[in-house]
């Protein structure tokens, strides 16, 4: 993983180390080996302890018991559990945020590298104008705004969407009415929020790629798309493995824009699980319900980014002992 | 295929090139201008959806959102908010960035792995206890803390710093030790100027982060007068049973702008951080 | 070095910000404080908001040191920041009105003052079943304000045009022929989306028969009640033949086809009027008249109830008595109370006020029908049911997705209650 830091100067290995009487030199130089960088770095695990690992303990501790946040929390034991295995609701929810992942993670993915791949081609003049553009709806990820300017443009009545496809000829579409097409709708407007986040990964792994591979194969007789798909990609494989990461973890944390695009509709078909552990928790304050929850959801995505590294993983060893 | 015939194809991919870059670009780009241009129709017009343009240019969306919402306090809750986030999170960052990067402890890959793995932990999962806590421990709701204090040293922006001070040359800090300096002096004076262009950068992605954060404030912002600006867009109110689009889209323009201008005066350097960022060690 | 000159005045830039904000942040907190000490903070809708202003002038007659400050929020919007603010212990309104379906959600989270003492004198006076969701453990926490007693609004013009007397409706299933007539000429007789149902309707139509999602023991009741089923399998007869518009409630469409005539009916509650004639459908005035709803049997039960609400203090309130002075006048005023219902067709559950000669008045939009008796007669039938508890939130969303399933074909009416039936055990914890 990267480089290794340079040593200071005068460090002095363990066993060269002076006795006594150069003692306090010793000292001052532990320290300021050991000392200073743990200081450093300290305030990371001391917030990370009091804000991120008491509440995961906390969590746990809550998802054994009942509470409604006034009164007195009654233990319960696995009942929680038990009764999440039932809940059909919050595994519809897990089941939406698949679908959501599987409608678009590939279309996001796939692109993300084109326009990454396009962006770096000898064809582009003025490449930063072009990603400029294309990453400008990065500032708006996330935001209330960008849920509510989709909600209006993809209304079946008044929204542009409608309009243009009437212009193209097309009837209209139910964006936001059906099914199906609310969880595209959804898709759409996480894939337009980061797609030029992913094509800026792409973009730098491209970059980071040597152009004398490229030339070889270009020499050999290969065309351009072989090269792309047999060189190119497979050497932007951690990049895409990082990039589908982040989707993961992004696609089944989705609270946002399926609570303002849809309100979690229409027939619970863009409930995300976060949207389960909050409605749960602020609405039916059943706290320790919805900690139960969260963590059965943690296992889940933890599963999915492990089998997905593993696919991908093992096909690297393979690169690497055919080259 | 002879000289002439390959600069017809090449003609043509070039044309294909840009055009499936123009539909893209026209794709990101229309929503900020359909955006603009609802928040300048009267409501009727948002409703009727016949005309791109307005047909009755109006500000009034604009004087209805700052008369019906307390919209100046929330822009500057939201201001002062992601100011504050953005200068704690940049110093605690650059400090553990520069732990990692720059020293060997006993232990600093396992520590460093630590820190990393944490990225894995979702929100989801300790939303309610650290609600909980900022309740009944802390006694932080309806206060800005909860948003700046706990992800001020964040995993991300420690992985992002030490990606940038890895570069840093050792002989520099080195040559500053044999000179006397103590090491919070050489963090401050060298290595921080050092690094203003990763500063920027990541002070951008936090910037940005935390003025469009939602769910969180949310949960510990009760009171209106303490609401950021999303807040204030999911509060709004119109003709009743209607979605009030037309003072939404004013709304949603103020709180973008500043983003927007933001972005075009600093986008080269967030896009150098986030490719910087994205090519793994 | 410049470098580091620069760095130390960002430096010291940036703290001088957050200082300013802090500092701002403490004096703002400070001066809002201090405005709170005679105004009160009241949480409504439209149109319930705009009723109760009607009472202002007076009040503030009779009270000229307390202010009133309105906010205006959807229903839906009130229940998620109530919810929120009893998560964090603090953002409570003094006054808010809640309506019957959350109350008692609200009284169960303990944060709603107890009016006991000075609710008792008003106990006779209001109708019995309205205090049910107010009360907890014998303590009084709200005071009712508007009951939904509800009735059958037609359209006279396409009645006319389908060749059917409003009269002759008695019962469902003669609803359920008007309907087929009605078809012959594309008209739906009422709207009940498919996908998007709110399970509303069929709601109303169990507390028409004092069913309800649990008895009166609190145990789950339907899908172990054959007339439950037998009402959700006649909305499902409804949708087979299609009598029914998919269009889902208050969204643009459906306020579209009210207006337009393309709705003959309207089996909602009193307050609809209030919709109908401010903005829904103004110009349709003198269109509309108001039968009893048709019953199940031959003679029984002509109403439901849908809806109703409350107005609570609470807890946190530092102003309960300008409060309590506030509903006491609002609500506990017979006079006060019939001039809101004419004003805004909210129905008064206070008996008292259905003695002022306003509920004589002939309406003209509904074509000088004297709806107002009607709506007293039908008031005093409505049965007491099950369907408004602590867990309504989550028994209505629970029984909505599975009622769209129906809808939608996915499944048979008895699938569709035993899995809404088991999912409200497992979350409510009932039995």
């Amino acid at each position: 993983m990267g480089w290794i830091a340079g040593q200071p100067a005068e460090t002095v290995s363990p066993a060269a180390r002076p006795a006594r009487a150069a003692g306090t030199l010793v000292v001052r130089r532990r320290f300021r080996r050991l000392g200073w960088p743990l200081l450093f770095v300290s305030p990371f695990f001391v917030l990370f302890a009091v804000f991120s690992l008491y509440p995961i303990g906390f969590s746990f501790w809550l998802s054994l018991r009942e509470w409604s946040l006034t009164g007195p929390a009654r233990w319960v034991g696995l009942a929680n559990y038990r009764a999440l295995f039932h809940d059909a609701l919050f595994w519809q929810s897990m089941l939406n945020a698949g679908l959501l992942f599987l409608i678009y993670v590939p279309a996001m993915t796939f692109l993300a590298l084109v326009l990454a791949a396009l962006l770096n081609s000898r064809y582009v003049r003025l490449q930063g104008f072009w990603r400029t553009l294309i990453f400008l709806p990065y500032i708006m990820s996330g935001t209330v705004a960008a849920a509510f300017t989709f909600q209006l443009m993809l209304d079946r009545n008044a929204g542009y969407a409608n309009k243009f496809l009437s212009l193209l000829g097309v009837s209209p579409v139910p964006w936001l009415d059906n099914t199906w097409w609310a969880r595209i709708s959804l898709g759409m407007l996480v894939l337009w929020a980061w797609l030029g986040y992913n094509m800026l990964i792409m973009l730098a792994g491209l970059q980071a790629i040597p152009p004398e591979l490229g030339e070889a194969a270009r020499v050999d007789g290969a065309g351009p798309l072989r090269i792309f798909w047999h060189i190119t990609v497979p050497l932007l494989r951690p990049v895409i493995v990082f990039a589908v990461t982040l989707s993961i973890i992004g696609t089944f944390s989705l609270f946002t824009e399926p609570l303002l695009l849809t309100n979690g509709g229409p027939a619970n078909a863009t409930t995300t699980p976060v949207l389960q552990i909050w409605q749960n928790t602020f609405s039916f304050l059943r706290v320790g319900y919805s900690a139960a929850m969260s963590w059965i959801y943690f296992a889940v995505i933890v599963v999915i980014a492990l089998t997905q590294y593993f696919l991908v993983s093992r096909r690297d060893r393979y690169l690497e002992a055919r080259s | 295929m002879n000289v002439a015939a390959r600069l017809h194809s090449d003609h043509l991919v070039k044309l294909a090139v840009y055009l499936v870059l123009a539909a893209v670009s026209a794709f990101m780009v229309f929503p900020f201008v359909w955006m603009l241009v609802s928040s300048l129709k009267p409501f009727t017009e948002i409703f009727a959806g016949t005309h791109f343009l307005p047909q009755h240019w109006t500000l009034h969306n604009f004087s209805s959102f700052f008369h019906q919402a307390d919209a100046v306090r929330a822009i500057w809750n939201s201001f002062y908010i992601a100011t504050s986030t953005t200068a704690l999170s940049l110093f605690l960052c650059a400090l553990g960035g520069y732990g990692f990067a720059k020293f060997r402890f006993v232990g600093r890959n396992f520590l460093f792995g630590f820190v990393i793995a944490t990225l894995a932990v979702p929100f989801a999962v300790i939303v309610v206890p650290l609600f909980v806590m900022m309740r009944n421990t802390f006694h932080w709701v309806d206060t800005p803390w909860p948003l700046i204090v706990p992800w001020a040293a964040n995993a991300f922006g420690i992985f992002f710093m030490r990606q940038y001070m890895l570069s840093i040359p050792d002989e520099i800090l080195d040559a500053a030790r044999v000179d006397g300096a103590s090491e919070p002096r050489i963090f401050l004076r060298i290595v921080l100027p050092v690094c203003k262009p990763a500063l920027v950068s990541l002070g951008i992605i936090v910037f940005i982060a935390s003025w469009n954060n939602f769910l969180w404030p949310l949960v510990v912002l009760p009171s209106p007068h303490n609401w950021t600006l999303p807040l204030v867009l999911r509060s709004l109110q119109g003709p009743p049973g209607r979605t009030p689009y037309d003072v939404l889209m004013a709304g949603s323009v103020v709180s973008t702008l500043p983003l927007v201008i933001g972005f075009l005066v600093f986008q080269r350097r967030l896009v150098s951080g986030i490719m910087a960022g994205g090519v793994k060690g | 070095m410049d470098g580091r000159g620069n760095l130390r005045r960002l430096a010291e830039g940036a703290a001088a910000v957050v200082a300013l904000a802090a500092l701002v942040a403490v004096v703002a907190g400070g001066a809002t404080a201090h405005r709170a000490a005679t105004t009160l903070t009241i949480w409504c809708w439209t149109p319930s908001d705009d009723a109760l202003k009607t009472g202002d002038a007076g009040f503030t007659k009779a009270h000229p040191d307390i202010q009133l400050n309105y906010v205006q929020l959807k229903p839906q919007d009130v229940y998620q920041k109530l919810q929120l603010d009893a998560a964090a212990g603090s953002g409570f309104p003094d006054v808010s009105c809640i309506e019957d379906s959350h109350l008692a959600q609200f009284t169960k989270l303990g944060i709603l003052a107890d009016i006991t003492k000075q609710a008792a004198p008003y106990r006779t006076q209001v109708q019995a079943y309205k205090w049910t969701q107010a009360t907890l453990n014998g303590r009084i926490y709200a005071f009712p304000w508007d009951a939904g007693p509800m009735a059958l609004f037609y359209r006279r013009s396409v009645f006319k045009q389908a060749g059917i007397t409003p009269s002759s409706i008695h019962t469902w299933n003669d609803f359920y022929l008007a309907g087929l007539k009605l078809k012959k000429l594309g008209i739906p007789i009422w709207l009940q989306a498919k996908a998007q149902n709110d399970a509303r309707f069929f709601e109303d139509l169990l507390w028409q028969q004092g069913l309800g999602y649990v008895d009166a023991q609190g145990h789950v009741t339907l899908d172990k009640n054959p007339k439950i089923l037998a009402t959700l399998e006649f909305m499902g007869k409804m949708w087979k033949a299609g009598i029914l518009g998919d269009l889902g409630e208050w969204t643009d469409p459906w306020y579209k086809a009210i207006n337009d005539g393309n709705a003959a009916t309207l089996p909602m509650a009193a307050w609809m009027g209030t919709f109908l004639k401010s903005w829904l459908a103004p110009k349709t005035s003198g269109d509309w008249g108001v039968v009893p709803l048709p019953s199940w049997t031959p003679n029984g039960v002509q109403t439901a109830n849908d809806g109703g609400s409350a107005l609570a203090i609470f807890k946190s309130s530092a102003s309960s008595d300008a409060a309590w002075a506030y509903i006491q006048y609002h609500l506990g005023r017979a006079d006060v109370q019939a001039r809101m219902y004419v004003q805004s067709d909210i129905f008064p559950s206070l008996q008292t006020a259905w003695r002022s000669p306003y509920m004589r008045q002939a309406d003209p939009y509904y074509g000088g029908q004297k709806d107002r008796l009607l709506f007293e007669t039908l008031a005093k039938q409505i049965p007491v049911a099950h369907i408004y508890s602590s867990d309504y939130e989550q028994m209505d969303s629970l029984m909505s997705a599975e009622l769209q399933k129906y809808a939608l074909g996915k499944e048979t009416a008895q699938q569709a209650l035993k899995s809404a039936a088991n999912a409200i055990r497992s979350r409510t914890g009932r039995s």
